[in-house]
């Protein structure tokens, strides 16, 4: 895909050719497989998968916040305002994280120090990058903490002290107190109920585009894509199966795992015996299957599929699914 | 060496009124000898307490000779000869089955206080003891003593054996009566006395110092007992930490190292070992009541054949001892009663044959029997147990070793169920006497009419009685109870020991073998460095 | 808070009669007995007799057990030493100074030493610097106290001649004695300080701490560690107490007048009230380390702090 995009010079991020795999005693996980996609600014990108699909692992190579000895990046490129990240020593990275760019991370209940008080959590991103007193820090994260919506004067407090929706507030809070040029939430409201996802999302969504934030949000589910995406990559097994912009995925889903995945969803309006999931699971990430990763799973297999490689086909303009008979789909 | 017996030594120092030329000083002062010497000491253990009223106690006389004294002495005589102290000398008379003393004080004795010591003082002491009541044991026959004037008591004695007078006014401690009375503890730890030396500090359990008393009354007396400047003596538990200090230097002397742990020292440049006799002889006893089998005297005579003393002698004092022809080592001059005889003599000597034979006598010719050896848990006699096992399992005994702490071993050993036989020491406990040591085994004078053999004796009795009293007391005497005793096989002496005593060179150590070291009669060479501050 | 520590402290009362209780029973059906030691070898059996009687030895268990205890609660008198003759309360105090010294300084060792190699060997994770601090405290835990202190001893005061061999005074006669008890405690603390931190470095929040481009340094010393702290906090008043009592051996190895050695003669010639006494201390001074390792959870974990104080309370 990395030669058919158009180098776009406004990408605030580009990812070309990323690998990355985990090696403990012995076995190799091949958990990213060759990703490439841009974000420009102030879009957000959905990453959609399912669990295991190596979403995260994407994410925390961009922050630069993988565990190193199990994790290893054996190539690509993540091109940031005009460097590769990955070449960046240990230093300059810290200058970005947190800065230009952060994370917001999936489970709320774990993600903040129990010992440490809220408003000096979210002061602590703030007195890293920005040449202030504490005092002034302090203030910056109480207004971080009205702008996502908790009382200032709840600044003392501890993490036990607040419930699951309010302690991810707090990671927002955190996040964006630096104003980053890039957001990276991954699967955010996942581990909370679902009335509270509404309201996070949609704070979310409101911070982004009152700060002119970009995103890449990372989630399983398909409405919050919905909701909140510019564009979407539907990943699986290390790859992405198929990207295009919000309205022409759901629209005009092309690859079968996609299609597939919209098929799973159950129908508010039929009446339906039984859910129709994807037949098979998805592949061991240490042993993947040759040629195209999808074709044990997928109705459309051809010999082609088992062995050779598969290339991305533009099937609309934007659109691009890593399928060789994606055209034929269609059809069928 | 003394061969008359005691009754012609007191004879002798009643004769001779003036102590100095008695000839009681042992140590000279060495010429050029440096007046602020400090000498450090390796002991065991902490007294405690320094109570002068209490049971008698080896570790806390050993220390208290310091600072108490008593009326005569038997220390600073040489070889166990009374002579006086506090006391300036005594007559005697008898009244029945009564011993009448009038002992003279000395008019010059004050405390390290200064208080002025005279005979109410002396009658104070005695009647407290007598209060007190710890001391019925081996001050049984003291009935009274009061002060006649300032300067005289009179003390009775009821049925007086040949050690009672000696005993009685040799372990009893003076002191002032209103220092006494006005210490909260009576004693227990800031004793007030009148000897040549005065606690400098003490830190219980650790160490106690002792400093001398300029103020001395008893300088004149010729005793030579402050030879040094300071004394200092530490409780060091563990005796490789003994042999480590010594090799520092942070310690002059030590007092009873195992003869192992001595050894590193001998030839060893700056160091000396001396060794000298232990006073006490190794013996086994027999429980020899019904609840016993020892009470077969045949079975006793067999086990004491079956025992090769010598081999016992060899393998756990690595020969460093022998073998005893009697109840007291075959040292003469520690004794004011030994028999020369006895040196001629053998005690049931290693006889294998012999033993079998009396097993087959005894009723066991196969053996096949089960005995009760109880020992003090130390490790000396532990080994000398499993040696004594692996013997007279050749005579098909099985010995059952019990070996218990010393709490456990002194309830045990009335209890005429729990042991067959045990491990014991006879020693004539300080005084230059062998009858007091064998007293404390066969008397039977007491509640239950039984001596330590858990038997009552008739015989017995009488020889002990006639070895004992004042009047018919003597070699004969001696040597009649001893002949009678092995016959019977009461006790089997098997092995005399040496205690080795390590310390540097440039100190000629006095040693009197009931108080060990003297370190304020020893002399110090010219050159000792190490100074009192 | 407050009156947590009044209830703890009220606590401590039921636990330690039924110490005095555990222990009077022991002595008392334990055979061997005081009179016979303090009289000697040499005597009667009516003596001993007698001086059980004075002893108050005759009366019966209860009687005397409440005698006992009376005594300390009225009058804080845990009565004279049968041995010695002194009173039981300033002996154990005396003594005690000595023991708490060294398990005092143990304790410094044991945390100076012990927990920097702990986070050591879980932040150098799998390296030689893991290995070798796990070595260590391998070492430590397994050599007995009483060969080390020897060994100790004919190194430093025999070979090198630079620290007196035994006994008290400055704190020269400290170092040895104290090395050879801390040697258990180094090694506990660092293998407690390891596996604590390991867990806590794999948490969310350290990832948290990272993402905000947080540097290494600050991460582990002030996330990691604090949150690490807690269960050492644990083990460290638990092994405090184990130093109290391990600080026999040394105290015999270098002739240290401590509690422990006081115990052990005590326990020798039967003096009952210098036993009974010392174990009831040694009770309290642990129960008093319990309370303290519980308040210092409450001072370094807000959440536990919260149950003290007027509850929790979760706003949504």
């Amino acid at each position: 895909m990395s030669e058919e995009t158009k180098k776009n010079k406004d990408a605030l991020l580009s990812v070309r050719d990323l690998e990355v795999v985990y090696t403990s005693s012995g076995a190799v996980v091949h958990a990213v497989n060759g990703v490439s996609f841009e974000i420009e600014k102030g879009k957000s990108l959905g990453l959609v998968g399912e669990t295991g699909a190596g979403k995260t692992t994407i994410a925390k190579t961009i922050l630069g916040v993988l565990p190193d000895p199990p994790a290893k990046v054996l190539k690509g490129e993540i091109v940031f305002e005009g460097r590769d990240l990955l070449k960046l020593s240990e230093k300059e990275m810290r200058e970005v994280r947190g800065k230009k760019i952060s994370m917001i991370f999936q489970d709320p209940m774990t993600a903040l120090n129990p010992l440490i008080s809220v408003g000096d959590q979210i002061a602590e991103v703030v007195s890293l990058h920005e040449n202030c007193s504490n005092k002034e820090a302090a203030q910056k994260a109480m207004q971080m903490l009205e702008m996502v919506g908790i009382p200032a004067d709840r600044y003392e407090e501890f993490p036990h002290q607040f419930s699951g929706g309010m302690k991810q507030r707090v990671v927002i809070a955190i996040a964006l107190a630096c104003n980053p040029e890039l957001l990276l939430a991954d699967e955010p409201t996942t581990a909370l109920d679902v009335t509270i996802q509404a309201q996070v999302m949609d704070m979310i969504s409101e911070l982004q585009k009152k700060l002119n934030t970009s995103m890449i949000l990372i989630t399983h589910d398909l409405g919050v894509v919905a909701e909140s995406c510019d564009t979407v990559a539907v990943i699986y097994a290390g790859e992405i199966v198929e990207y295009a912009d919000k309205e022409e995925l759901f629209l005009n889903p092309q690859h079968p795992y996609t299609l597939g995945l919209f098929g799973s969803i159950p129908s508010l309006t039929d009446d339906v015996d039984r859910l129709k999931p994807i037949p098979g699971l998805p592949p061991n990430p240490e042993d993947l299957p040759e040629g195209c990763s999808f074709h044990p799973r997928c109705p459309h297999a051809t010999e082609a599929c088992k062995k050779g490689v598969v290339s991305y086909v533009e099937a609309a303009p934007g659109h691009f699914v890593l399928c060789n008979h994606c055209k034929d789909c269609k059809k069928a | 060496m003394r061969k008359h017996s005691l009754k012609k030594a007191t004879a002798a120092v009643l004769s001779t009124a003036m102590v100095l030329s008695a000839g009681a000083v042992s140590v000279e002062a060495e010429e050029g000898a440096p007046d602020d010497v400090k000498v450090v000491i390796a002991s065991s253990s902490d007294p405690g307490n320094y109570l002068p009223f209490g049971a008698t106690n080896s570790v806390r006389s050993q220390i208290s000779n310091y600072f108490y004294e008593s009326l005569f002495s038997g220390v600073y005589g040489g070889s166990g000869e009374m002579v006086p102290l506090i006391a300036t000398g005594y007559e005697r008379e008898t009244d029945g089955e009564d011993s009448i003393y009038t002992i003279t004080i000395n008019e010059n004795v004050h405390d390290s206080q200064g208080n002025t010591i005279d005979a109410n003082d002396v009658a104070f002491c005695y009647n407290k003891i007598l209060e007190f009541g710890e001391r019925t044991t081996d001050m049984g026959e003291l009935v009274s003593v009061e002060a006649l004037d300032d300067y005289t008591v009179k003390m009775v004695i009821n049925n007086e054996a040949i050690t009672s007078f000696p005993w009685i006014t040799e372990t009893v401690y003076i002191v002032d009566q209103e220092a006494y009375e006005a210490s909260e503890s009576g004693f227990a730890n800031d004793p007030v006395g009148t000897g040549p030396y005065t606690i400098k500090e003490w830190l219980p359990g650790s160490s106690i110092t002792l400093v001398r008393d300029d103020n001395y009354w008893g300088k004149d007396l010729g005793y030579n007992n402050q030879t040094c400047k300071e004394m200092e003596i530490r409780f060091i538990a563990e005796s490789a930490q003994v042999g480590i200090e010594l090799e520092t230097g942070t310690v002059d002397f030590a007092y009873g190292l195992s003869s192992m742990d001595a050894e590193q020292f001998r030839d060893r440049p700056g160091f000396a070992i001396d060794e000298e006799m232990f006073c006490q002889v190794r013996s086994i006893g027999f429980n020899e009541s019904e609840d016993s089998l020892c009470s077969n005297k045949a079975l006793r005579q067999a086990i004491c054949y079956a025992i090769n003393a010598e081999a016992i002698v060899q393998s756990v004092y690595q020969g460093k001892g022998g073998v005893p022809t009697s109840l007291a080592v075959p040292e003469p001059s520690m004794f004011a009663d030994y028999v020369e005889s006895w040196d001629d003599e053998t005690v049931y000597e290693y006889d294998l044959e012999k033993a079998k034979e009396l097993m087959a006598e005894a009723g066991y010719p196969d053996g096949g029997i089960t005995l009760r050896l109880m020992t003090k848990n130390m490790s000396e006699y532990n080994s000398t147990c499993e040696v004594m096992q692996a013997m007279l399992a050749q005579i098909g005994i099985t010995v059952e070793i019990l070996s218990y702490e010393n709490a456990l071993y002194q309830s045990y050993r009335y209890d005429q169920t729990a042991y067959d036989m045990y491990i014991c020491q006879v020693a004539p406990n300080y005084m230059p006497n062998i009858v007091g040591g064998l007293k404390w085994y066969m008397d039977q004078n007491t509640n239950t009419g039984l001596n330590t053999f858990f038997i009552h004796d008739e015989k017995l009795q009488e020889l002990l009685n006639a070895a004992l009293n004042y009047e018919t007391g003597d070699e004969e005497a001696l040597d009649a109870l001893w002949q009678y005793s092995k016959e019977e096989c009461f006790l089997y002496p098997y092995a005399y020991t040496y205690t080795s005593y390590v310390h540097v060179d440039g100190m000629e150590p006095f040693i009197n073998w009931a108080i060990d070291l003297l370190p304020n009669c020893s002399t110090y060479s010219a050159d000792w460095s190490r100074k009192a501050e | 808070m407050r009156k947590y520590i009044v209830k703890r402290i009220l606590l401590m009362i039921p636990v330690l009669l039924g110490v005095a209780f555990l222990i009077f029973a022991i002595m008392t059906f334990t055979p061997g007995d005081p009179a016979s030691i303090i009289l000697g070898a040499g005597a009667t059996p009516e003596a001993i007799e007698e001086l059980q009687e004075k002893l108050g030895l005759n009366a019966p268990f209860l009687v005397r057990f409440f005698d006992y205890i009376k005594g300390i609660v009225t009058r804080f008198d845990f009565g004279t030493s049968y041995i010695n003759g002194t009173e039981i309360r300033s002996e154990i105090l005396m003594r005690f100074g000595f023991t708490f010294r060294i398990a005092l300084l143990s304790m410094v060792f044991a945390l100076g030493l012990g927990v920097p190699l702990g986070i050591t060997a879980a932040v150098n994770r799998n390296t030689w610097k893991d290995t070798t601090s796990m070595a260590v405290a391998l070492f430590g835990i397994s050599m007995p106290t009483f060969w080390f202190g020897l060994m100790l001893s004919i190194i430093f005061a025999l070979k090198l001649g630079i620290l007196p061999p035994s006994g008290v005074g400055g704190i020269e006669y400290y170092i040895m004695p104290c090395l050879a008890v801390s040697m258990s405690g180094i090694a506990s603390m660092a293998r407690m300080t390891r596996s604590s931190m390991l867990e806590v470095i794999r948490a969310d929040y350290i990832t948290t701490a990272r993402a905000k481009g947080q540097t290494e340094k600050v991460i582990i010393w002030k996330h990691a560690l604090k949150n690490a702290l807690i269960p050492v906090i644990t083990q460290a008043g638990t092994t405090f107490g184990i130093l109290l009592g391990g600080t026999l051996v040394s105290e015999t190895v270098f002739s240290i007048p401590g509690l422990g050695s006081y115990m052990v003669t005590s326990i020798k010639s039967r003096d009952y009230p210098a036993i009974q006494g010392s174990v009831i201390f040694v009770a309290a001074v642990f129960g008093v380390v319990m309370l303290v390792v519980d308040i210092l959870y409450t001072v370094v974990d807000p959440r536990i702090r919260a149950d003290f104080s007027k509850g929790g309370k979760k706003k949504k």
